[in-house]
């Protein structure tokens, strides 16, 4: 169904069109940022979620809802941090709730037997104990430490990306590795 | 003893590459046991860092922004809507207003009702004959602009809305143009302006007031058919 809205016909045509017009602008300026961040709010969701489909539906989410508001949005500047936020909460919510259908539904279903690990590479062993292990991380230190991963961002990146002190950020991605190290030993 | 003395300073030194302290740089030179746990750590922390990368390394499919830009396309478009603590802030500012107008404008009806028994409607009129001061008739005048300034905007709101498409509306707006465009033809067609140099400019208007209208007399039927027999005679 598509949607309608309330409109008066007795206001001025001008203000109507100039309304347009300021609506089409923010929708370019909008799709410019798209093709900037729009990978990199995928990036993050995977970081999060357990496969890429899931991440590419998180982050569609998190750019439509980004859209919804980017009128909201006073300081543009700060377009990419307010993103990455926004995808890394939705990605959690995204996880936790599967994770509780996955306890509702194994509580009914009939024990399926699981892949053989043995037979899995161990590269992949290792990668899926290292997403339990960030999964087990509190969200401060998951968040530096999954935007320090992506495209090799420096300190002073991840610092500008989530408007906090570059020494924050240097000591929490210490303590990040340092917890998941302890997890893997 | 001495290696757990170490342990802590070999962990904290895999975890952050860089030089090694002086004093553990010397014990691991010494200590093979303590060499192979800062390896041991060195490459489970580079593992780590591996894995992620990978990990981060995924791109998505080709066709990831195109629905992306297809689903925003669907979209009414941003919305103007309010920080919900902006909201708050305003809700508040709104209550701390009326708070302090309602006993202030309790208090000025007092007085008004008093001092002015009838209430003028324009500023031309006579002034309140029994108003006591100038501040009172500040305020009088004041609570009639108020209440032209509330039936102004109540005007405007009560302009009739229509529910509209957003794919639509432009076209609205611009059929609204055309309309309004139409009407100032119209309004220029019922009151053309009068040429001066035009043979009808000439033609005065009638002047009511000069006009001499006499009373209707009643006279009988009868008078009427003697005229007429009169006539036929």
């Amino acid at each position: 169904m598509q949607d309608v809205a309330l409109i008066r016909p007795g206001r001025t045509a001008e203000t109507e069109l100039a309304l347009q017009s300021e609506k089409s602008a923010l929708r370019r300026e909008f799709e410019d940022r798209l093709e900037e961040c729009g990978t990199l709010a995928f990036r993050v969701a995977r970081g999060v979620v357990h496969n890429a489909a899931d991440a590419e539906d998180v982050a569609q989410e998190a750019l439509l809802r980004a859209y919804r508001h980017f009128e909201r949005l006073r300081d543009r500047s700060r377009f990419r941090a307010w993103l990455v936020r926004m995808t890394f909460r939705l990605a959690l919510d995204q996880t936790r709730s599967a994770r509780r259908r996955e306890q509702r539904e194994t509580l009914w279903a009939v024990a399926v037997p699981k892949p053989d690990v043995e037979a899995m590479a161990a590269s992949n062993e290792f990668g899926r104990r290292v997403s339990e292990a960030m999964e087990s991380l509190p969200e401060k230190l998951r968040l530096v430490l999954l935007l320090s991963s992506i495209d090799g961002h420096s300190l002073e990146e991840v610092a500008e990306l989530l408007q906090i002190p570059q020494g924050t950020v240097k000591s929490r991605l210490h303590a990040a590795r340092k917890r998941l190290a302890e997890k893997l030993r | 003893m001495k290696c757990d003395a170490y342990r802590g300073d070999l962990l904290e030194a895999a975890a952050v590459p860089g030089e090694l302290k002086e004093q553990v740089r010397g014990h691991v030179e010494e200590c093979s046991q303590c060499r192979a746990i800062l390896q041991r750590e060195q490459r489970l922390f580079a593992a780590v860092d591996e894995a992620l990368r990978a990990r981060m390394e995924d791109v998505p499919r080709a066709g990831f922004l195109a629905d992306v830009r297809a689903r925003i396309s669907q979209e009414p478009g941003p919305r103007a809507s309010m920080n919900p603590w902006w909201a708050l802030a305003a809700a508040s500012v709104i209550v701390v207003l009326l708070a302090l107008a309602i006993p202030r404008a309790s208090l000025q009806k007092q007085p008004v009702a008093v001092a002015t028994p009838t209430i003028s409607t324009s500023r031309s009129q006579a002034k309140p004959r029994f108003a006591e001061s100038a501040g009172a008739e500040a305020r009088h005048d004041r609570g009639l602009r108020l209440a032209k300034r509330q039936v102004t905007a109540k005007n405007l709101d009560r302009q009739p809305e229509v529910l509209v498409p957003p794919d639509e509306r432009e076209a609205l707006a611009k059929f609204v143009m055309h309309l309004r465009q139409r009407d100032e033809i119209a309004r220029a067609l019922a009151s053309p302006q009068v040429d001066e140099n035009s043979e009808f400019s000439a033609i005065k208007p009638v002047e009511i007031a000069r006009l001499q209208l006499k009373r209707l007399v009643w006279k009988s039927w009868a008078s009427g058919d003697d005229r007429q027999g009169e006539e036929e005679r």
